[in-house]
């Protein structure tokens, strides 16, 4: 049986354990509301978890492609990013899917699979974990853009008015403003 | 599974477990993004707050007065004996857990100490210690502990990632409302000096100047003035803004970033627009420049002397009755507290339409009604002409911010404004508005930018039912009739649906409002063109929505 088959027929089983490792990162109350709790709006850390790695999940067995990877590896990061989490640990739980394939394929699958196919998997996994790292930076970039956005928001008519960004934005042919 | 196979978090060498320690024994990590910063100590000064001086949450030292202790629990027994709220919320929580999963900050961070039963029993640990007998016999067994320089800090940083939004106390079977906690909490820190500076200098620059920003009379008046110069480009209409007029039927108080901030001024523009066009005989005061208390967040004793403008301003100019404009928190400190606080105003009439002749009742007392009241009661009675196809670029949907839901049941009134003004108009999901609704996550003075990442956290549950229907409908518009929410949602949306924008309803007014006599609107409040040629809109009658 190839590892595609394998990860394809196992996928509900490699998901739960994949997400309860994922859980391990939160205290032991938030965990058990974060998988109990089933409404998406009343629980959207959870809803957004489990529905994005499926997708990622399924980027691995070839059934998703790139352009609907990548937000789902957003969506999570999105969440990690502003949480209470080191940036390592914030991407780390991609890399941890790797461990979760081995474990549970040496536990329940009698017949081996190709090496070159573990290999290939890890270096999809690699990929995705690298994708997260960009969406980690970017969205620390992301972060600094909308503090400068906002403290110019919160005055933006008295600057109007007093024709600050006005001067700049002339002279530079750049919008500042979303009206002048 | 055999023994010599490593866990998942094992395998990847990342210590993913967290170690399970009682709440109580885990200490605060004052984590960048995460707090605030403490108050200015010149502006605590201005305002007259005990034990002023420089320090900063991040300070090992937080050079608490040496009898700190003493204050506190002085200070919480004088509240105990003066709220009798404070001490039942203190003794009936039963720890059912109703309130725990609701509350934003815990949905969106996944911290336990943002339960609202964890947060109150960060006060309620320490009152069982020193204020009950079993607690003090029994101690830890009890629930009860010490209360420590640690506590404190635990409690600054808690007590300032709640926004008092009181969603958790919808869910409460004994209606504990942990925002009420919170406020004894904060007022409590305040006894020591422990305050946050996005709360301490506007309420020094309202209490100066009247508006938060600190902006003097003359700035006011331009800033009005150049909100009427940009109304006659964009409609062409010659709008008069009284300022200070002595005798006028009605005073008009609107948050102060209306008429400095951007959403919020293309509000401003709307409620112009609306009152030239209805000839409404009304003024605006330099004074009471600011609808927004920032005193509610502080201390009751802020709160008041901040209020307490308002009527000042009414007499003074001798109206009948006040206005309000799209705020929030103004209309928390209205229903529950200004009446008692500063009232009774017995020299103000009850509020009348003098465009409908509708009395508001309910206002009786505090002679101050909410402008969505207002301007659904003109459209009820037939006294607008709008064109909704003038917000046809928008797909709006509407946040119901926690003030004026929770705190005022004001449900229905914004809903009918927004159907009469829009075609394109889809609710949330039922479990993320009205009385459930979600907090902006930025409320309560939390609006800072030191603590963004804390604010992206609280306001996920929010951004997420926007996304969805950004995703469903392709919502591109969030409206609401907040100041603080118009000035946090923006950076909320650019995180999380970078595709909505955020705008209040009486834009969505102004927009849709055909003046008498106008020519064709080449261009929204805004400035973004209209298509060429505008759906017939020369011809009013078959567009215009006559509600
Ligand atoms: S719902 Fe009320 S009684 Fe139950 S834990 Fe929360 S505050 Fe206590
Ligand atoms: S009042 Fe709002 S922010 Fe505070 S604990 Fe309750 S739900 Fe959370």
């Amino acid at each position: 049986m190839s590892l595609t088959s394998i990860l394809k027929e196992k996928k509900s089983d490699i998901l739960r354990i994949w997400f309860d490792a994922v859980l391990l990162s939160y205290p032991q109350d938030t965990a058990n509301f974060l998988i109990k709790e089933k409404d998406r709006f009343a629980n959207p850390v959870g809803f957004t978890y489990q529905h994005n790695m499926e997708i990622i999940f399924d980027s691995l067995v070839g059934t998703t492609d790139r352009d609907t990877v990548l937000p789902a590896i957003d969506n999570i990061v999105k969440i990690r990013n502003v949480q209470n989490f080191a940036p390592s640990q914030a991407v780390a739980i991609f890399f941890l899917l790797k461990q979760v394939i081995r474990q549970y394929t040496n536990e329940h699958i009698a017949n081996g699979y190709r090496d070159d196919e573990l290999l290939a998997l890890d270096a999809k996994i690699d990929n995705l974990a690298l994708a997260a790292f960009d969406c980690y930076s970017s969205l620390r970039e992301l972060m600094g853009d909308i503090r400068i956005r906002e403290a110019q928001r919160r005055i933006q008519k008295l600057m109007d008015r007093t024709n600050i960004f006005n001067d700049i934005s002339d002279q530079e042919g750049d919008a500042t403003n979303e009206r002048t | 599974m055999a023994d010599d196979k490593k866990k998942p978090e094992e395998l990847a060498n990342i210590s993913y477990r967290l170690p399970e320690k009682s709440w109580m024994d885990t200490p605060v990590d004052f984590r960048k993004g995460t707090y605030n910063y403490g108050a200015v100590a010149e502006k605590a000064k201005y305002l007259g707050l005990p034990h002023a001086r420089k320090w900063q949450p991040m300070d090992a030292d937080w050079q608490l007065p040496e009898n700190w202790k003493e204050i506190i629990l002085e200070g919480m027994r004088e509240r105990l004996d003066k709220f009798r709220s404070f001490r039942i919320f203190m003794d009936i929580c039963v720890r059912c857990g109703a309130c725990a999963d609701k509350c934003h900050y815990f949905i969106g961070s996944g911290d336990p100490k943002n339960m609202p039963v964890l947060r109150a029993e960060l006060l309620r640990s320490v009152y069982r210690k020193d204020f009950t007998a079993a607690g003090k016999i029994m101690g830890k067994i009890a629930g009860a502990r010490e209360l420590t320089v640690d506590v404190l800090k635990e409690w600054f940083y808690y007590f300032f990632q709640c926004t008092e939004c009181r969603r958790c106390s919808v869910f409460c079977p004994y209606g504990i409302d942990t925002a009420e906690i919170t406020m004894m909490a904060r007022e409590l820190l305040n006894l020591v000096g422990l305050n946050i500076d996005w709360i301490v200098t506007p309420a020094a620059n309202c209490f100066r100047t009247g508006n938060h920003l600190g902006i003097q009379p003359h700035g006011f008046k331009d800033s009005i003035e150049f909100a009427v110069d940009e109304l006659a480009e964009l409609t062409g209409a010659k709008v008069e803004a009284p300022i200070n007029k002595k005798g006028a039927e009605i005073l008009f108080v609107a948050p102060s970033a209306d008429y400095f901030a951007s959403p919020h001024y293309y509000t401003l523009l709307g409620y112009l627009l609306l009152f030239h066009e209805i000839g409404l005989d009304y003024t605006w005061s330099s004074f009471a420049s600011e609808g927004g208390n920032f005193g509610l967040f502080h201390s009751n004793q802020v709160m008041k002397r901040l209020n307490a403008k308002i009527y000042m301003e009414a007499k003074r100019l001798g109206v009948k009755w006040v206005l309000g404009g799209e705020c929030g928190h103004m209309w928390r400190v209205l229903h529950q507290y200004m009446d008692t606080m500063n009232g009774p105003a017995d020299f103000l009439e009850v509020p009348k339409s003098p465009i409908t002749g509708t009395v508001f009742e309910h206002a009786k007392s505090t002679k101050m009604i909410h402008i969505m009241e207002f301007t659904s009661d003109l459209i009820k009675n037939n006294k607008l002409k709008l064109d909704p196809s003038r917000n046809d670029h928008w797909n709006v949907t509407f946040h119901d911010s926690c003030n004026p839901a929770r705190a005022m049941g004001l449900l229905e009134e914004p809903r009918y404004v927004i159907k009469a003004c829009c075609n394109n108009f889809h609710e949330m999901p039922e479990n993320t508005i009205r009385e459930q609704t979600f907090c902006c996550g930025s409320g309560s003075g939390l609006g800072t930018d030191e603590n963004l990442e804390m604010r992206l956290r609280g306001g996920f549950p929010r951004a997420n039912a926007v996304k969805y229907n950004h995703d469903v409908y392709g919502t591109n518009l969030l409206l609401c009739i907040c100041a603080i929410d118009k000035a946090t949602l923006p950076p909320l949306m650019e995180y999380w649906v970078p595709e909505v924008d955020v705008g209040g309803i009486h834009e969505m007014v102004g927009n849709a409002l055909v003046l008498k006599g106008e020519t064709r609107r080449a261009t929204d409040l805004r400035g973004t063109p209209y298509p060429e040629p505008e759906p017939a809109q020369s011809e009013g009658k078959e567009v215009a929505k006559d509600v």
